[in-house]
């Protein structure tokens, strides 16, 4: 079990990596350009996965320090919710550290929302394998990180990343942010250029917006002719001429693939994390059944809504299995998901 | 160690040295380094040879370096090492 939450986990974190080199990390890794890259998803879960790795972490806090005008504040808020305040407040820690180096006020609304997880969490070590480095000052602490509860040294802040580079396909949500501006349009365009359509509450949830935004910018797409409506006021279907639009966009005739990275990337921490915080009872197959049978109801619908492949996995059905059966049964759900992923985000 | 014309020498460090160095890293500044050791993949007999050339260096971080040899996988070695310097 230990091996297999360990695996599932450098899983992801190479996925992050990958992501990473395509937005602008100076690294010698491989861009992914195969999925649509969520930016403010992949600061979040690196918030996550980025306490097994120091360097990651580290690095997408350069990319923070560089490139936060490309993030959306109010995304950063809504897809960090889910992940709870641990990685919460991790957010605002790193945050609060660009908004130091930069002598600017960044996201401060953000930062107030982060602030309120400190109530929930206890003083502790930011990276895994530095636990009780911290402890009776034996190390000197970064005070910044220290304010928000986290110990760790100072931060190894290269300078040296880039803007991500908007002809690799993977950065499609950039090129569109570039090309419509700061607001939900650009978000928008990039779901219907990447999936068939959807009602205006079914593409809010997987692009992370408010409802009354995304309906207002489809009506507006349908006003311009630029997208198509079917049903009426409460089942409207909306969809775009995909191949035109993207033509009008000079945009080339492979797309990537989309993915509701927010959900999977929450889903894959929710299971690792149970696995952390409960590992006394994961090490008793009964105990730990039980606890991946209830973790199951909450991740594989997470993950069967997260993008069209996924959706095509078959889900076990809870009322077939029985014992330990539920254990095995999410543990080859995550795997086959796992794998199905990788195949987008790692080339 | 390669020479190129008559003023350059290239000296590549070696996997054993590399491990002495990068143990000494871990012992001082942490991550990402101890990341880095277990990245290498680094044998019991590599993680002792490091812990005991650490020691060598500067005998008050016994505690540091057990703490390492726990962080990448070697928690026995770290009990006997502390056992045998303490």
């Amino acid at each position: 079990m230990e091996s297999w939450q360990s695996d599932l986990e450098k899983r992801i974190v190479r996925i992050l990596w990958s992501q990473w080199a395509a937005v602008g990390l100076y690294v010698a890794v491989e861009p992914c350009r195969e999925a649509v890259i969520d930016p403010e998803a992949l600061l979040v879960a690196t918030c996550a996965f980025g306490r097994m790795d120091a360097r990651m972490f580290d690095e997408a806090l350069d990319w923070t320090i560089a490139n936060h005008g490309l993030l959306k504040p109010w995304r950063l808020r809504r897809i960090s919710r889910s992940f709870g305040p641990a990685v919460q407040r991790i957010l605002g820690a790193l945050l609060e550290y660009a908004a130091v180096d930069t002598g600017k006020e960044l996201f401060p609304g953000v930062r107030q929302e982060m602030r309120e997880a400190l109530d929930k969490v206890e003083m502790e070590t930011l990276f895994w394998r530095e636990k009780g480095r911290f402890e009776e000052g034996r190390k000197p602490r970064d005070e910044v990180f220290a304010q928000w509860k986290l110990w760790r040294g100072t931060p190894r802040v290269r300078r040296h990343s880039a803007r991500p580079e908007t002809g690799n396909p993977a950065n499609l949500m950039f090129r569109l942010r570039d090309y419509y501006g700061a607001g939900a349009r650009a978000d928008v365009m990039t779901y219907l250029l990447t999936e068939k359509g959807g009602s205006s509450h079914g593409i809010a949830i997987k692009i992370k917006y408010q409802h009354g935004q995304v309906y207002k910018v489809l009506e507006d797409l349908v006003g311009a002719g630029i997208a198509y409506k079917r049903g009426g006021r409460g089942n409207a279907y909306y969809w775009i001429d995909q191949e035109s639009v993207a033509a009008s966009l000079g945009l080339g005739k492979t797309r990537p693939v989309f993915f509701v990275w927010g959900d999977i990337f929450s889903a894959f921490d929710m299971v690792i994390s149970d696995w952390r915080e409960h590992q006394r009872e994961h090490m008793n197959d009964f105990l730990s059944a039980e606890r991946m049978r209830n973790l199951a109801v909450e991740v594989i619908p997470m993950l069967r809504g997260a993008g069209e492949p996924l959706s095509r996995m078959p889900a076990p059905d809870a009322r077939n299995l029985k014992g330990t059966e539920h254990k095995e049964a999410l543990m080859d759900f995550m795997d086959r998901a796992g794998r199905i992923i990788e195949g987008y985000a790692v080339s | 160690m390669k020479r190129y014309a008559k003023r350059l020498t290239i000296r590549l460090c070696s996997r054993e040295h590399m491990v002495l160095l990068k143990m000494w890293a871990a012992v001082h500044r942490g991550e990402p380094d101890i990341g880095d050791l277990i990245d290498m993949g680094i044998s019991e007999d590599e993680a002792r040879a490091g812990a005991e050339w650490c020691l060598r260096q500067d005998v008050g971080i016994l505690p540091e370096i057990k703490a390492v040899l726990e962080e990448v996988g070697y928690g026995e070695l770290a009990k006997r090492f502390g056992e045998e310097n303490s």
